[in-house]
């Protein structure tokens, strides 16, 4: 029965959820790695690339400015470095630049620091915005002149591929985790096929088709399942068939004598007027108890009978005025006892006509004998219900006791002797009405007295 | 007025009931015959021809109530009513489609049975009353025609007789006298079996089905007697 309790994503969204974290855990780490290895190789690559550049740059520079003598401005223009490429060269305690808007102040202090004191080296640095490789090598073999080359070599163009190889990366990743899904939602329905029909199974069970089984399996992960189920429900329908034999032999067993009684106590009713004063005392008490006999019997195995779910007859849309009008006539009442409100007129209920009768009747019975007479029978409409009221011309009945007086045998004392109850009629009403998915209460009446409340559901009307 | 004495046969093993069931018919003014088992009620059955009304008990010895009753309904069709200690609703299905016409789970009261009795009865009675109704053709087929005649208290198909039990041939002038329009199982049983509203409804099912085996050329596809699912029944003279 579906509660208040919040409701989780259930097994199939279980598990195409643990498909989606699963593809998207194993597209992260794959995303990651390719890219860190991808970036490392490229960077080394675009790393080794520059220094090359700036190797050749600086053999070309050197063997320039040993023939070209001192004007090394003149020489590093004559060289022809790569697009974007700059070039700067400190001469003596000069910076010269090939890039006008290039100059000492762009470079970061830590490149000018080593190369004044003269380590080479390759750091990554960012320029008026740009982010370039910067080389730094000595100029070597030239006489006595400190002459160093620095340069710049752009790599914006490694930064947009890397860039690119993110987003496909990233898109990728949502792309398979999104298939993952789709593929574990897929394979939840086929593989929890089974389950549904379990649960179908099992509904048409609890429903009272006790001949339905599972259908057989060979496979290995569900064969268990399907012969605990199907034995489960084999011994169900045991006790069940059990417990049907027990009442008819229980039945059969009481009622056979109590009918030789019956019948044999009425041909001396007949006869009542051949018999001693005496005699005929005696037997009005016989007849007295035979007849509460009979009806206690009837009640118990009722009782039994309900609460083992063997039904009688088999549930039916029944018009709940027809039935009460019915119930009130049949059983000896003035009719007009039973008032039917507009709203309820026509409403329908799927019920076991004869259960029902029976239970009405209890209350009625109940109010005659233990509330001070029957006052009126209502039927009125609550929503997708209907409700039946039964009041009473008695004291009512006390708060503490309105539960207990629905158990078995729960009497008032006292009432042996005096009333002819069996004690388990209010017991049988209640459990009647449950059967019918309804509720059944006692209350005040607002006039005095005790009111009794059926409310029971009504039919899906097709 | 005297009139004769209805006979009874009265088919139960239980001793005591039986001779306590005896007391009771013979106080309301049946004449009663006994038989302790099925065999014997068979075999009174074919010495001394068939009585009025049979009450039969379905637990007996060897041979059991409904193969009891089975039996009976070979040669006669008189009204039989079940007496049963298991109001089980897998017995009393099974005596009525056995053949039993009523059934009355004990301890009853000797009102009950005779009441039941009474309305079984009832036809012989009020066809002698009443004039007879003109004969009704229930299928037109030029040449095989189904005619019920009321008056007569049979069935035709063609030149056969349709052989039906007071109860379905009361069943069938039922439906017959309201041809066309739906009866409700409530009414059929009030009419027919003298039960109302909280009558047992399968009684009128399981006639019904009885009542078509005999009537209608398909039984599964009846024609003549059809139902109307939620309402009841309905009988359609074939043109």
């Amino acid at each position: 029965m579906p509660s208040a309790r919040r409701v989780g994503p259930g097994l199939r969204g279980r598990v195409m959820l643990t498909f989606a974290f699963g593809a998207a855990l194993v597209s992260l780490a794959l995303a990651i790695s390719v890219f860190t290895v991808s970036r490392g190789y490229l960077v080394d690559q675009r790393e080794r690339s520059a220094e090359r550049q700036a190797g050749a740059d600086a053999d070309l520079l050197r063997s320039r400015l040993d023939t070209a003598g001192t004007y090394p401005a003149r020489v590093l223009a004559t060289l022809d470095p790569p697009v974007d490429t700059v070039l700067l060269l400190r001469w003596q305690e000069d910076w010269l630049t090939s890039e006008p808007g290039v100059g000492l102040d762009d470079l970061p202090g830590e490149l000018v620091e080593a190369v004044e004191s003269g380590t080479e080296t390759t750091v990554s640095v960012t320029v008026r915005g740009d982010p370039y490789f910067a080389v730094a090598l000595p100029l070597a073999g030239l006489d006595d002149q400190d002459a160093w080359l620095v340069e710049l070599a752009p790599v914006r163009e490694l930064q947009s591929t890397l860039r690119v190889l993110g987003i496909v990366l990233v898109s990728c990743g949502v792309v398979a985790t999104l298939a993952a899904a789709a593929v574990g939602l897929w394979a939840s329905r086929r593989v929890l096929r089974p389950l549904d029909t379990l649960a179908g199974t099992a509904a048409q069970i609890a429903g009272g088709d006790l001949v339905t089984r599972l259908p057989e399996s060979h496979d290995r992960d569900l064969i268990t399942l399907v012969v605990s189920f199907n034995t489960m429900v084999d011994s169900l329908q045991r006790r069940i068939d059990r417990e049907r034999r027990f009442f008819a032999d229980v039945s059969h067993e009481l009622r056979s004598p109590l009918t030789t009684l019956v019948t044999s106590v009425e041909v001396m009713r007949r006869h009542g007027g051949d018999l001693p004063e005496r005699s005929r005392l005696a037997l009005g008490l016989v007849t007295g108890e035979l007849d509460h006999l009979c009806r206690l019997l009837d009640d118990l195995l009722a009782l039994a009978r309900t609460e083992a779910g063997i039904e009688q007859d088999s549930p039916q849309p029944i018009g709940l005025r027809e039935l009460l009008t019915h119930t009130v006539a049949n059983s000896g009442r003035d009719p007009d006892l039973l008032t039917v409100a507009d709203g309820a007129a026509d409403s329908v209920i799927s019920g076991r006509k004869l259960a029902l009768e029976r239970a009405f009747v209890n209350l009625m019975d109940n109010a005659d004998r233990h509330g001070g007479g029957l006052a009126a029978v209502t039927v009125r409409d609550a929503g997708s219900a209907v409700e039946v009221l039964v009041d009473d011309a008695g004291s009512g009945v006390p708060p503490e006791d309105r539960e207990r007086i629905f158990e078995r045998f729960a009497t008032r004392p006292g009432a042996r002797g005096s009333a002819t109850g069996t004690g388990l009629g209010l017991a049988l009403v209640r459990e009647t009405v449950v059967q019918h998915g309804g509720t059944v209460e006692c209350v005040d009446r607002p006039a005095g007295g005790a009111r009794f409340v059926v409310r029971l559901p009504l039919a899906d009307l097709p | 007025m005297r009139h004769v004495a209805a006979k009874v046969l009265i088919v139960e093993d239980d001793d005591r009931i039986r001779a306590a069931l005896r007391l009771a018919l013979e106080d309301e003014g049946y004449e009663v015959t006994e038989a302790a088992d099925a065999e014997t009620a068979l075999a009174g059955l074919r010495r001394h021809g068939a009585p009025d009304l049979m009450i039969v008990d379905l637990m007996l010895g060897e041979m059991d109530g409904f193969t009891c009753i089975r039996q009976v309904r070979y040669e006669h069709d008189l009204p039989i009513i079940v007496v049963s200690a298991r109001d089980d609703t897998h017995d009393v299905v099974a005596a009525l489609e056995a053949g039993a016409d009523d059934y009355v789970t004990k301890p009853f009261e000797i009102k009950e049975i005779t009441a039941r009795l009474r309305a079984l009865r009832r036809r012989a009675r009020a066809a002698v009353v009443t004039e007879p109704p003109p004969e009704v053709v229930l299928d037109a087929d030029p040449d095989a025609p189904l005619v019920l005649s009321p008056g007569s208290g049979t069935v035709r198909r063609g030149d056969d007789q349709v052989h039906l039990t007071l109860t379905e041939f009361r069943l069938l002038c039922e439906l017959a006298t309201e041809a066309g329009l739906v009866l409700s199982r409530s009414s059929l049983l009030e009419k027919v079996w003298d039960r109302g509203f909280f009558g047992d409804e399968r009684i009128v099912d399981v006639h019904i089905r009885r009542l078509r085996t005999k009537i209608e050329k398909d039984p599964a596809d009846p024609r003549i007697v059809v139902t109307v699912r939620g309402l009841g029944y309905r009988l359609d003279a074939q043109r």
